[in-house]
């Protein structure tokens, strides 16, 4: 999601509620002995609230399982996730009195540090990312069918090259096809076959040198020169192709960045909620 | 170049129907999820079935730590925290008192509780003092300090749950709630109730002046019986003959023409606990070198003047036909002459009447005499058997039929500053002369040796302990000598020189004996004995129809 003057009111709201609890943790803070702790009722208020922000950052995913449900839009869910999730940084310190706790309250503090770190993370990322992988892959496809993305390029390729080439296209590197006399559609279907094949597969190598651009175009160009005129427009959508191909990489680097985080974020974010709410049933029993 | 893409159908691209194609990225994360919510959930059953420890807000004091792995073990009123919530109430706790007394068993003596508001506790006047306050304040307030200290609890003041502290380490929060505001609220004011910490602390009550503190009258404290101003500084009233100049003299003629420089520690040795010093008694700091009595009397114990009597006339009876040893003096000094025998009549017992004059002549000498003021230099010691009652003691003549003297009690009490506790095993990094002085203000820097032999007129108004002559000097430090090291900032558990109320003051004043702490081995052995009782009787109980 992108941070934009649409989440204005949400900012401003979660500042003033961060203030205003910062004053009443403050006065709070000076009026009982032995400093704060989560365990009066100032505090125990304090953590219901951080509770509260974080049960509602919480239910973005499962307001994701039920996209028909009319609660709201997917938008302002992600927004209040992202401003009730950091609302509930201070209101968790306030709880604990800045203080670790015991060991539950240790591991509870540690994994509610990375959610909230990932998540920053996450979102610095999505200011940047997106627009980096529109710039830098407009080819891109669907994320989960980038593979088929490659195939269906391929597929496409072989085609075009079959028409042009004919039968030679099928075994231009045979003994007989050798010995024969040059011509510029074994040429041509020797490139692909030799270079051009391997890198359109779906799990072709990121080492391959066609992911070179310079050097891609370079060979590209020498075979270019080296066909007849009539055969340079299948050049050029060779050189297509291999730009389609490298952008397809870059899209799914770029993906990775842009999901990665969340494999902490997320399991972490169970674990916080499972963790917390064995923190509040122990805690409000005794 | 146009980008072919545009004239691809979506078709020719991807597979159209895109939920056979998951992304990996959600299916992991999917996957660590549920491994992650289960993991917590089975890594926390342990916790949940028997050791709770890992569900406290910190470790428990190092005295609770046997407690600590079972919640119930202390905390006997469930859902508490959640009334306290509800009903913005601290003052809830989920331990009760009676909890905290099934080890605890000395009584929780604080400042209102009846059994500590007797003759003893220095509340009692002030409680108990009606008829001193006319318009019925005084019941209320009490009613409703009993009430506020009922509710609060122990928990309300021992807060647990605070790391490796111990429990007694109150905060000054505790203690200021009520002492930072009530001077408002009692009248006649007997002590300071306007200060929070101890950078307000007012001088404390044995320096302070009825004419520089005129809303807390020094002469209603507790402590001024032992002393009365004299304008400008107050006097012991402790009735002995003492002068610390003489005894602290470098070169202190000893018995045997030897000399000895005596320390503090000489006379003043700790007690058992190291915090105070155990009385001063006349056989053990005195007798070493002052033994009582004369030549013509025999060392005699220091004992009550009717006992003395006793031992006289005992000791005139037994040598009442002839001449009488004189008593063999230790150190070889001038031999008295003998005692001139009493002529009685050999056939007949002594009688009362017939041995009076003597008695009375040796009393006399042992209660009535004066010793002579000393003269600036240095004591000769000729001899041990020099000391009457009345070189450390004041005296007087009764008319009782069994005495005939009496020494007037020296009043010399076990514990300056009853309201303060202090250790003195913790301040022994520091010179005595450090604190103790004659007026309370810091020590002066001059050394030992220019107070000797002779003390000099210049010297004679220094605050030095070596300049103090008589007993009449109050020795005690004021609150400017602590403040030296303390009343810079400290919190609980740090490691900074305290300034708490705790680390002076005491708030339950009973002693715990070992008839009102039973001790844990005890309780264990009585759980104990209470399991194989139970174990006994559920056969018998099984057996029964």
């Amino acid at each position: 999601m992108i941070l934009d003057r649409s989440h204005y009111y949400w900012a401003l709201a979660t500042l003033s509620m961060a203030l205003a609890s910062t004053a009443l943790f403050w006065i709070y803070a000076q009026s009982v002995p032995n400093g704060p702790r989560g365990g009066t009722w100032q505090g125990m208020l304090f953590g219901v609230a951080g509770t509260a922000c974080m049960t509602y950052a919480g239910l973005l995913a499962g307001r994701k399982t039920v996209p028909k449900w009319r609660v709201g839009t997917a938008q302002t869910w992600l927004r209040g996730h992202i401003w009730m999730g950091l609302l509930s940084v201070p209101l968790i310190l306030f709880h604990c009195g800045f203080r670790w706790g015991g060991s539950l309250e240790q591991v509870l503090l540690v994994t509610f540090a990375i959610v909230v770190f990932s998540g920053i993370y996450g979102l610095a990322l999505q200011q940047v990312l997106p627009r980096l992988m529109s710039t830098n892959a407009p080819a891109q496809a669907i994320a989960p069918q980038v593979h088929i993305a490659c195939e269906k390029l391929r597929q496409s390729i072989e085609v075009r090259l079959q028409k042009v080439c004919g039968a030679v296209f099928l075994d231009p590197l045979s003994p007989v096809a050798v010995h024969n006399e040059y011509s510029p559609e074994r040429e041509l279907a020797a490139f692909y076959w030799e270079q051009l094949a391997g890198f359109l597969e779906s799990d072709a190598s990121r080492q391959h040198d066609l992911s070179n651009p310079t050097l891609a175009s370079a060979r590209l160009s020498r075979l270019k020169e080296s066909v007849p005129e009539a055969l340079r427009p299948v050049v050029e959508e060779l050189q297509l192709a291999c730009d389609e191909r490298r952008q397809l990489f870059s899209q799914m680097t770029i993906h990775h960045w842009l999901h990665g985080w969340l494999c902490v974020h997320v399991p972490l974010s169970i674990t916080l909620l499972v963790l917390g709410m064995l923190h509040v049933i122990m805690s409000v029993y005794y | 170049m146009a980008d072919p893409r545009r004239l691809k159908s979506i078709a020719s691209r991807y597979d159209l129907e895109v939920t056979r194609h998951r992304d990996p990225w959600l299916t992991l994360r999917s996957r660590l999820s549920y491994i992650f919510a289960l993991g917590s959930i089975v890594a926390c059953l342990p916790w949940l079935l028997g050791d709770h420890r890992a569900f406290q807000s910190r470790c428990v004091s190092d005295a609770h730590r046997v407690f600590e792995q079972n919640c119930q073990n202390c905390h006997d009123r469930s859902l508490v925290p959640l009334r306290r919530m509800m009903t913005f109430d601290n003052t809830i706790h989920s331990t009760s008192d009676k909890k905290c007394r099934v080890c605890h068993r000395e009584s929780n003596e604080d400042h209102l509780s009846p059994s500590i508001t007797g003759e003893t506790h220095p509340l009692s006047k002030w409680l108990d003092g009606a008829d001193e306050i006319s318009d019925g304040r005084y019941e209320a307030l009490k009613q409703r300090l009993q009430a506020h200290f009922s509710e609060l609890g122990c928990a309300g003041c021992h807060q647990e749950h605070r790391g490796h502290l111990q429990l007694a380490d109150v905060a000054d929060a505790h203690c200021s709630k009520c002492h930072s505001t009530a001077h408002d609220q009692v009248s006649p004011r007997r002590f300071e109730l306007n200060f929070s910490e101890f950078g307000h602390h007012p001088e404390f009550a044995l320096w302070r002046n009825r004419d520089q503190t005129p809303t807390v009258p020094a002469v209603e404290h507790p402590n001024p019986p032992l002393v009365k101003w004299d304008g400008v500084n107050p006097v012991d009233q402790a009735a002995i003959k003492f002068s610390h100049h003489r005894h602290l003299d470098p070169q202190l003629p000893i018995p045997g023409g030897k000399t000895v420089a005596l320390g503090c520690v000489d006379c003043h040795q700790s007690d058992p606990s190291g915090a105070y010093f155990r009385p001063l008694t006349f056989e053990q700091d005195c007798q070493r070198c002052h033994k009582l009595g004369f030549p013509s009397t025999g060392e005699l114990p220091h004992s009550k003047p009717e006992i003395i009597r006793g031992i006289l006339l005992d000791r005139l009876a037994k040598h009442r036909d002839g001449k009488r040893p004189a008593a063999a003096d230790e150190l070889g000094g001038p031999t008295k002459a003998p005692i001139p025998a009493i002529k009685i009549n050999s056939d007949a017992q002594p009688s009362l009447a017939t041995l009076k004059p003597e008695l009375e002549k040796l009393e006399q000498q042992l209660f009535a005499v004066l010793h002579p003021k000393t003269s600036n230099e240095r004591p000769r010691v000729t001899g041990l058997l020099e000391a009457a009652c009345t070189k450390c003691h004041f005296t007087e003549r009764t008319d009782g039929a069994g005495e005939a003297w009496k020494v007037i009690p020296p009043r010399m009490p076990a514990q300056w500053m009853s309201h303060s506790r202090f250790r003195h095993d913790r301040h022994s990094s520091v010179d005595c002369q450090a604190c103790h002085t004659r007026n309370g203000h810091r020590m002066d820097t001059v050394p030992r040796e220019q107070f000797y032999p002779v003390l000099k007129d210049g010297w004679k108004e220094s605050v030095s302990i070596y300049a103090s002559e008589s007993a009449q000097d109050v020795l005690m430090p004021r609150i400017e000598i602590c403040r030296q090291c303390h009343g810079h900032g400290s919190t609980p558990g740090s490691r900074s020189v305290g300034d708490r109320c705790v680390d002076c003051h005491a708030y339950h004043h009973t002693p715990m004996t070992s008839e009102s702490r039973p001790g844990i081995a005890e309780l264990l052995k009585a759980g104990r004995q209470g399991r194989r009782d139970a174990k006994r009787a559920e056969p018998a109980t099984g057996a029964a129809p």
